[in-house]
């Protein structure tokens, strides 16, 4: 009677608990039965013959990389064998990165191996010091952070896996990379540089853009200037041609009438102006008025 | 009385059998010793058996295990010093080879570290610094030197140790710390220069854009004058030629109307003029006979 109240007392404790948010992995004697006990209440063995192992598989973790959780809440900078990595034209850069991860596998995370997640950040360190050793300084300050994290993430993952630690890497992000505060003046003159570079060169661009148009409103002036001139040139000409050709009929009409009512026209016309006259009784020029100066 | 000896009996079997089962976990390996000398090694987990009090049980990490030793100066074959901080992942494979060899997980990572270290130093000691760090593709080697000294430390351990190397990787490389400041100064006078090009190449982007948008707007103004000499050339032979036609009537008759428009033109309040007496309009004026050639 004792015995059975007993075992039933032993085989009550076998119930328990998986939160929403994990999965449970049972095991009896030491061998894994169940890798993936979903959330919700269960029975199983309890121990000395069975044991429940319940991990957080819904959570993000993170890793910091470069520096400590731990120094960093506390404001201390850390140390530059932590910071630190060599660029591949040999300098030094501080960078500062998250890894953010989960936990994939259960069984494999919390019996696969003894420090998953230090396994993760130090993988993820090698990961970078591969690629940064490979990539020039400005590549890692600019253009070439989506690639490095690109690869840190693959080739962590690629690792993990191989080893089966159980844990998926979600992203990498790559909080700031600078060069270490000694030398940031000389880094910053470089970026003030490239400031005026681009700025002395929209400078000139605005100094073309302001005198290759006005050019063309000039040329475009003299084209209509010239059009216009061309415009008066042969109206005059047409005009002219017409009266002259009007004049000529009349001529062949009365040829000497007309000669000498314009040549009488124009002697009021222009004779009126000159003050000084000279009377020559024995002129006997070839031109009928003669002109000093 | 009976009762008794039953109870004591089912009591000592119990404990019999709870002595002579032994779990082995899906973590761990667990070598069997008889009078301290090994008997029998359980790799795989589950429920097992021993002699009670006669068979020990020594239980072994079975788990991937990370070894980080402390980071340390290597020299390259070109004299450059490099400080690389290396991690093994590693695991047990050979349990009884492990125990007669090291025993204890400090001793293995100890050893471990040491052939390492040894083996990284063989390595950087034959390849030049370009080889560890470098932008060049073909220079670059790390991987593969690692890779290298990666397969040196697996065959080591596994022989001697009864560990199967996982992985060494390199998690950092550095320069030593009384390298800094040289490093340093390398690195400022390098953006010095770089500073220094852009700012020129900056001045001569623009040289050459204003130099290009003056001659642009030459060119234009040029191109501009030939055009309107052209339209103006063109105006004038056309206009000459409008005379010609309408001239060619009487060329002798626009002689007479063309000096007549000179005379206008020409004859100001400054010119003096010289009239012979007998000129036509001097006739009419004078002596009355040139009234009938005025007429």
């Amino acid at each position: 009677m004792l015995a059975l109240a007993g075992v039933l007392a032993y085989l009550a404790f076998g119930f328990y608990t998986v939160p929403a948010t994990s999965l449970a992995v049972t095991r009896v004697f030491g061998v894994i039965v169940d890798a993936r006990v979903p959330p919700g209440v269960h029975w199983w063995w309890p121990r000395p013959i069975g044991r429940v192992d319940r991990a957080e598989v819904t959570r993000t973790f993170t890793m910091p990389v470069g520096y400590l959780a731990i120094e960093d809440a506390r404001g201390i900078r850390p140390d530059p064998s932590i910071a630190s990595w060599l660029t591949g034209d040999t300098n030094i850069l501080q960078l500062r990165a998250r890894v953010n991860y989960r936990i994939a596998d259960p069984a494999s995370y919390l019996f696969g191996s003894e420090r998953p997640a230090e396994i993760l950040r130090y993988v993820a360190g090698s990961a970078f010091t591969e690629t940064a050793s490979a990539l020039p300084v400005d590549d890692l300050l600019t253009s070439g952070r989506l690639a490095l994290i690109e690869r840190v993430r693959v080739r962590t993952q690629e690792v993990l896996d191989r080893w089966g630690v159980g844990l998926q890497v979600l992203t990498v992000n790559l909080e700031s990379v600078e060069p270490p505060s000694l030398v940031m003046a000389a880094f910053q003159d470089v970026q003030n540089a490239r400031a005026d570079r681009e700025r002395l060169i929209s400078e000139a661009e605005a100094y073309a853009n302001g005198l290759v148009p006005v050019a063309r409103g000039e040329a475009e002036r003299k084209a209509n200037e010239a059009l216009t001139f061309q415009d008066q040139r042969l109206n005059r000409a047409r005009g002219d041609a017409g009266r002259f050709t009007k004049l000529a009929a009349e001529h062949r009409r009365a040829p000497d009438l007309l000669e000498r009512r314009l040549y009488l026209e124009t002697a009021e016309r222009v004779l009126p102006r000159v003050r000084r006259y000279v009377l020559d009784p024995g002129g006997d020029g070839a031109l009928p008025i003669r002109i000093i100066e | 009385m009976k009762s008794f000896a039953v109870v004591l009996a089912l009591a000592l079997l119990v404990a019999i059998a709870v002595g002579s089962a032994i779990v082995v976990d899906t973590t761990e390996y667990a070598v069997v010793t008889r009078f301290g000398r090994p008997v029998r090694t359980y790799t795989t987990p589950g429920l097992r058996f021993r002699i009670p009090f006669v068979d020990q049980i020594v239980r072994l990490d079975a788990r991937l295990l990370m070894t980080e030793p402390p980071a340390a100066e290597y020299l390259t074959l070109d004299k450059k010093n490099v400080v690389a901080r290396t991690f093994l992942t590693w695991r047990l494979e050979d349990p009884l080879r492990y125990l007669q060899t090291v025993q204890l997980r400090d001793a293995a990572e100890a050893r471990l570290a040491a052939v390492t270290s040894s083996e990284i130093g063989a390595a950087f000691g034959s390849v030049p610094f370009d080889a560890l760090v470098s932008t060049e593709a073909d220079k670059m080697r790390l991987g593969a030197i690692i890779d290298q000294v990666e397969q040196r430390v697996r065959d080591t351990a596994a022989r001697e140790y009864g560990v199967k190397l996982v992985s060494l990787r390199v998690e950092r490389l550095a320069f030593p710390q009384q390298n800094e400041a040289s490093v340093f100064q390398r690195m400022r006078a390098e953006r010095q220069r770089i500073a220094k090009q852009f700012r020129s190449e900056g001045e001569e982007q623009s040289l050459k854009i204003r130099a290009e948008a003056d001659r642009e707007r030459a060119r234009i103004l040029a191109e501009a004058d030939r055009k309107a000499s052209e339209i103006r050339g063109q105006a004038e032979a056309e206009a000459a030629r409008i005379y010609a036609d309408a001239l060619a009537a009487d060329p002798d008759f626009y002689r007479f109307v063309r000096t007549l428009e000179a005379y206008d033109k020409i004859i100001d309040k400054d010119t003096t003029v010289i009239l012979p007496a007998d000129s036509p309009l001097m006739r009419g004026l004078l002596g009355g006979s040139g009234a009938g050639a005025a007429r």
